[in-house]
């Protein structure tokens, strides 16, 4: 006779009070692997997420990257020629050139067979005071488009202005009071005014303009020109502007030519962009995991000590329940010379058979719970749960258990045998 | 040179109650030799009971001294006590108090539990008293598929596993009917016969007249000695 047969024979007396103590930490170990499962499965299932955001964004920038080559590649580009002997400095700190070139390199270009250019307008630029107004304007004489003699015609990019007419910018006709109809003096003549522009908030509020040809008597520059704009520009190869200044260049020597603004940096802008919205947009959706993940650690912070409580309380009590039960057994067994540490052993043992027992179940019940849940696992099981974590609840269970049933085994070694058993 | 397997000397109890304290056990002193049969009578309430735990090392006397075989136990640690009282005082109760869940063999060998000894000579001891009281063919059996006097007879074996010197019995027929009576008295006074001591509290006239002695209590004192 030991006391290991005295605990099992007792179990398998009293089972459903055992049986309850089994479940009670049965429940626990189940929501403690649910738990743990919960977190590592959202912290799993928001890596893949992020990876695969990333992943796909990777593929859609490449892809976008190449759509942007080549759709920019189909689009027109345009380009500014200017005579060759000026300085670019110039250009970019006033908004046009000062040096000129002959109007007949227009005419030139436009009765050439080049195949890079859609449409040709030739502009003389210029700022000056406005003398009757006492106003610094700029004023741009255009002559309309002019068509390409080798060339299908093409819908005008922009129309020409009447001899003898000028168009005001906003800033201008606002402040001087002048409308559309109204004849206004400029430099010694008299303009009708053609059209008054709404605002645009650039120098084109400031701007008067005119045909070419009055602009160069106006500017006594007859016959000259200070920049041709080729708009919608197409080339076959990658670097289309060495491709169209090659072309342009054989034919005007005596000019340069800069292109508005470049293909690569639009490119790159539209990338940074478009790479600027999927980094947002995946931090984002790594924020909201995150803060998901936090709420759900938070609620497992006050269930995971809630169940083991529960558990505990539980097994406290049943073994309560179990010591009442067998007072008279404690009395007879301290009769007979059993010493209290025994007695506190079988109560403790017991205890710790249940927890570990329940561990067993709970750590069986929750395994088969979720292979049954999880028709095609996105994990694995023991990605969710790791071999160790479920040696350390079976371990720690039945030491919980024992450390529940303390108090009761201790009521249960302390009893008076003289009082249990005296009874005259 | 007496050879006693009891010597009570001036032994006194009290307990505290909410009408005040009542002397269970006054000055009580007697002794037993080994083979001495006492049986120990009196009104209910009159502490017989509470002497026979104090004598049994189960309650702590106020006053006086409790010697069993040479020994005075109260003086040894509780754990000590415990094994003291596991080899050399032997119980049995008038409710028997089998445990419920263990077989016959198991409930006379839950003495074991105190430890020392030998396993296998726990078990034939065990077997050689079952055999001896009639129950060889009820070893395997639970408390309650026990008649009562096979069961008083359990708890009687239990009380000899570890040939203890002294046995106490507390109304062991208490709950007997004449037949089992005689049975269970006969084998008290053949433990007796085989050199042990026993001290019995009764009511019961017929196992008074089976003990060699008899001592009366009222109201916790001892109003006859056996010598």
């Amino acid at each position: 006779m030991n006391v290991s047969t005295l605990v099992w024979r007792e179990i398998s007396h009293r089972k459903m009070n055992f049986l309850l103590s089994v479940f009670g930490v049965l429940a626990a170990a189940f929501c403690v692997f649910w738990v743990i499962s919960m977190l590592r499965s959202h912290d799993l299932e928001s890596g893949r997420i992020i990876a695969q955001m990333e992943a796909k964004t990777s593929a859609d920038m490449k892809k976008l990257e190449d759509d942007i080559r080549k759709s920019m590649k189909g689009l027109g580009f345009n380009i500014y020629i200017f005579p060759k002997d000026q300085d670019m400095s110039e250009v970019y700190a006033q908004g046009y050139a000062s040096k000129t070139m002959p109007e007949e390199y227009v005419e030139r270009l436009a009765n050439s067979k080049i195949i890079t250019i859609n449409h040709l307008l030739p502009t003389l630029t210029q700022k000056l005071k406005w003398p009757e107004k006492q106003r610094t304007i700029i004023v741009i004489g255009i002559r309309g488009e002019l068509p390409l003699a080798f060339r299908d015609p093409k819908a005008a990019m922009i129309d020409p202005i009447e001899p003898g007419k000028i168009i005001l910018g906003y800033e201008l006709h606002q402040s001087l009071g002048i409308s559309a109809g109204d004849t206004v003096p400029l430099l010694g003549r008299n303009f009708q005014v053609a059209e008054c522009y709404p605002e645009r908030g650039s120098t084109d509020d400031i701007t008067v303009w005119m045909n070419l040809n009055d602009c160069q008597e106006l500017l006594n520059k007859k016959g000259r020109i200070n920049a041709i704009q080729a708009l919608e520009c197409n080339c076959a190869t990658v670097d289309r502007l060495g491709e169209i200044r090659t072309e342009l260049l054989s034919i005007l020597p005596d000019t340069k030519i800069t292109e508005t603004g470049s293909t690569a940096l639009a490119r790159a802008e539209a990338r940074n962009l478009a790479k600027e919205v999927s980094r947002k947009r995946i931090a984002a959706a790594k924020a909201n995991r995150d803060r998901l993940g936090e709420e759900r650690r938070k609620l497992s912070a006050m269930l995971l000590p809630g169940v083991t409580l529960f558990a505990m309380v539980l097994v406290a009590l049943l073994a309560f329940l179990n010591v009442r039960d067998r007072i008279s057994e404690i009395g007879i067994l301290q009769a007979v010379g059993v010493n209290r540490t025994m007695i506190q052993a079988a109560f403790l043992i017991r205890a710790a058979l249940a927890g570990f027992a329940g561990a067993l179940l709970g750590t069986a019940a929750f395994l088969i719970a979720s292979s049954l849940m999880k028709k095609e696992p996105v994990f694995t099981i023991f990605e969710l749960i790791r071999v160790k974590e479920m040696v350390a609840v079976l371990l720690v269970a039945p030491l919980l258990a024992a450390l529940a049933a303390w108090l009761p085994s201790v009521v249960a070694s302390e009893n008076d045998p003289a009082v249990i058993l005296r009874h005259d | 040179m007496t050879d006693f397997a009891l010597k009570v000397s001036d032994l006194s109890k009290r307990f505290a109650t909410r009408t005040g304290v009542v002397n269970a056990v006054q000055e009580v002193g007697f002794e037993l030799e080994k083979g001495d049969f006492a049986a120990l009578h009196g009104p209910s309430g009159c502490g017989k009971s509470t002497l026979l735990l104090m004598i049994g090392t189960l309650l702590s006397p106020d006053e006086g001294s409790i010697e069993i075989a040479g020994q005075l136990p109260y003086e040894l640690s509780i754990k000590k006590r415990a094994s003291f009282r596991a080899d050399q005082v032997g119980f049995v109760f008038q409710q028997f108090y089998l445990i419920p869940y263990l077989n016959v063999l198991e409930n006379v060998l839950v003495g074991e539990l105190a430890g020392g000894g030998d396993t296998e000579k726990f078990r034939k001891r065990a077997e050689t008293l079952l055999e001896r009281f009639g129950l060889s063919h009820r070893i395997d059996h639970v408390p309650a598929t026990l008649s009562i006097g096979e069961q008083q007879r359990v708890a009687l074996a239990r009380a000899l596993l570890r040939s203890p010197g002294l046995l106490l019995a507390d109304e062991p027929t208490g709950n007997l009917d004449r037949d089992n009576s005689e049975v269970i008295l006969g084998f008290l006074a053949e433990f007796a016969q085989e050199g042990g001591a026993v001290l019995m509290v009764t009511h019961d006239d017929q196992a008074r007249a089976s003990a060699s002695q008899s001592m009366e209590m009222k109201n916790g004192a001892l109003l006859t000695n056996p010598r």
